[in-house]
Parts: structure tokens; sequence; C-alpha cells
């Protein structure tokens, strides 16, 4: 299983004001992350904060 | 010399058996992406573990890997893996169709792995592992648990492993990883030509054209660099896209050249630049996001305190790997 160090993860919202996505910083890199399941690394944001590794910050 | 015409109708089922039939002839056989190594939109040289090299393949172990013009005939290219500890990995995540839907990969089929391989050193182990899973480096479902299938020379061999499939994949399962491993070596790795298919025979490599590979290897990843550029080293003005921003200074999304397998992570970073996460608005970099992202676009970018109706320019990159 590869482990991403996932790091500052915090909710962007769209014009809708609905959350859309996840800003993090992953392995170092700031990345966008889309709410998708099927996506690896939001599954991976998932697990960690299950696992109780990160919190996810609400949107601004 | 009398000559026979012959139609559909006039050849017995019976004459045209495979071993009169050119497999090189026939396609679609190999069920790897990238196989010969041809693809690299990720650059050409790393050294961090845990890393997509070569489109659709990811290494395991950090140490150097390198795109090398060391190859077999007809390849013009493989991978060079020198891990500074640990074995010389390569993975890839064969797609299914959906969780749990095995497609050709049911139990009782047959398969043949086939590769060419180089060391530096011999008497090294190569190994093979092959498991369903959720992602590339899992192992749900092992249908076939690091066996060793021969050892390492120091000239190019071509290596054939086949197997009967005993399980089904898992119900949750997404996609069916072949694993081909040397076991820590003391030098350099190569690695090209490899293919999967059905069967028990290692037919000739299936040489696809430079386009096609690149068609299906974006399924997974794909960026605005122009080839050859390395994102995340290359300041190069046309690697970067050029949008208009709107009244509220966020700016127009981007398609992406083919589908992709899921919403991809994507990663912006200002034109000339290789700070992750800007955009430049107007001459200033400021904080972006992929806002709305599906599989065959980002719907807008979302950019903070982002001058109104102007340009934005930006580089990026989308990842949907399994």
């Amino acid at each position: 299983m590869i482990s991403y160090v996932i790091q500052n993860a915090k909710y962007y919202k769209d014009m809708d004001d609905v959350n859309s996505g996840i800003q993090a910083t992953i392995d170092g890199i700031s990345c966008s992350v889309p709410l998708d399941p099927a996506n690896t690394h939001y599954a991976e944001i998932l697990k960690q904060v299950a696992d109780g590794t990160i919190t996810i910050a609400d949107a601004d | 010399m009398a000559l026979i015409k012959l139609n559909t109708r006039s050849i017995p089922d019976d004459a045209v058996t495979p071993a009169k039939v050119s497999v090189k002839h026939l396609g679609r056989r190999n069920l790897l992406i990238n196989g010969a190594m041809q693809i690299w939109q990720r650059g050409t040289s790393f050294t961090t573990s845990n890393t997509y090299t070569a489109d659709r393949w990811l290494t395991d172990a950090a140490g150097a890997c390198t795109r090398s013009t060391d190859t077999p005939a007809p390849f013009d290219y493989s991978i060079k893996l020198n891990p500074s500890s640990g074995n010389a990995v390569l993975r890839q995540a064969i797609e299914l169709s959906a969780a749990g839907e095995g497609g050709i990969f049911q139990s009782g089929q047959q398969f043949t792995l086939s590769f060419w391989l180089k060391s530096s050193a011999g008497g090294e182990g190569i190994n093979v592992f092959i498991a369903s899973s959720t992602t590339v480096a899992g192992s749900t479902t092992q249908m076939v648990s690091a066996i060793g299938i021969a050892t390492t020379t120091t000239g190019w061999v071509k290596y054939t492993y086949t197997f009967t499939q005993s399980v089904a994949v898992g119900s949750s399962d997404t996609c069916y990883n072949i694993v081909p491993y040397v076991v820590a070596p003391s030098g350099d790795i190569y690695i090209t030509g490899l293919q999967f298919e059905t069967g028990s025979v290692a037919t000739d490599f299936e040489h696809r054209s430079y386009v096609e590979e690149l068609a299906s290897c974006s399924r997974y990843y794909q960026n605005s660099f122009i080839e050859g550029n390395t994102p995340g080293a290359s300041t190069a003005t046309g690697d970067a896209i050029h949008v208009l921003s709107w009244s509220d200074g966020n700016a127009q999304g981007i398609p992406f050249q083919v589908p992709m397998r899921t919403s991809p992570t994507m990663i912006f970073r200002p034109q000339a630049s290789n700070t992750a996460g800007l955009v430049n608005s107007s001459g200033t970099d400021r904080s972006a996001t992929a806002t709305n992202v599906g599989t065959k676009q980002v719907g807008y970018i979302g950019v903070t305190s982002g001058t109104a109706n102007t340009y934005v320019r930006f580089t990026w990159e989308a990842n949907a790997e399994i």
C-alpha cells in the first residue's frame, strides 16, 4: 500500500457554496483533490481521517 | 500453373489452425499499457520511493530510476532501476470495468506474463506477484504470491511465466496488479517489453504506435507540458495554458485531452514557476483550486483574490491512477 504524507487538508467550495474538493499538500506538493471515492488520493484522505491521522478543515 | 480462386466458403473450417496464423499480426493481445516504455510524461529520471516513473509503471524502493536506451532489439527504451535498498519492483494496475467485475480475469483462465530483463550482476532472483485489489500496491486477492521464475544474467533474456487463475477477483477490487521484481539487486536492473496476455504462450511483443500508447496512458495521467519537459522542473513558457478570468477573478476551466478514469487530482503551477498550488493572475501568483472536476474537464479554476477580466496562466497535471 502506498503511504501518502497528507498535510493541511481543507475543503473548498464552488460558486454555489457547496464543497467541491479538498486542497491538501500530498507528499510535499499542493494538490486539488475532488470528492470522488474512486480518486485514490480522496480515498486515502478518508482513510487517514478514519484512522485519526489527519483532519480536514472546513472551507472558508 | 493454374490459379485457384479461393473464397470464404471454399476454405474448410479445419484448414485454418492457430499454427498457420502469424500471431504477431493479431492485435490487442497485451493487457498492459506502455510495456515498451515509450511514454514518460512525468520525466525520465526519478529518485523517490513509491513513484510513477514511465507512464503506468510504479516503482517501490527509493533509488535511481531512469529511462535507458540499453535494450534488446527492437525496443527503443527500457527502464533502469537501481534501488538503494530492497527489491527492484515494477507495478502496473490493469483497470477492471467496475468493482468486482473480473471480465476476462476469471477463475480457470490461463495467463502468460513475459518481459525482457538484464542485470549488471547475475544470480539475483526474479519474482512475480499478481493480485487483484483496490489500488496498484494492494493485494486484496492474491493470484500469484512471490513466485520465483528465474535468476538474472548480465545479458538480455526474455522471461516468461504462465499461470492459471484459481480464484475470482474480490468483490471490491477495481484492478488487477502485475508486479515483476528482482530481489535485492546489487546493481542496475533493466526491464522492457512487458506483455501480459491470455493463454499459455508468450507471443511476440505487440508493438503499438506512440500516439496510441500516449492516449491509453492519458486515461490515468496527463499534463500541459511540452513532451519531454518535466513537471515541477521545467519553466518553459510553452508548458502553460492561458485562459480568461471572469468578473469575480476566477478563471475558465480546461478540457482534458482524453477522458480520465475518474475525477483526477489536479496540480497547478504558475507559468514558468515550480511552486504548486498557484496560478499567475495578471502577473501575480495566486492560490488556486480545481473546482467542479469531472472525468472530461475541470469546471473552473478558483483563484483567491484573482484579477477580474484578464489572463490567467498556469501549467497543470491531472492524476487518476488506480
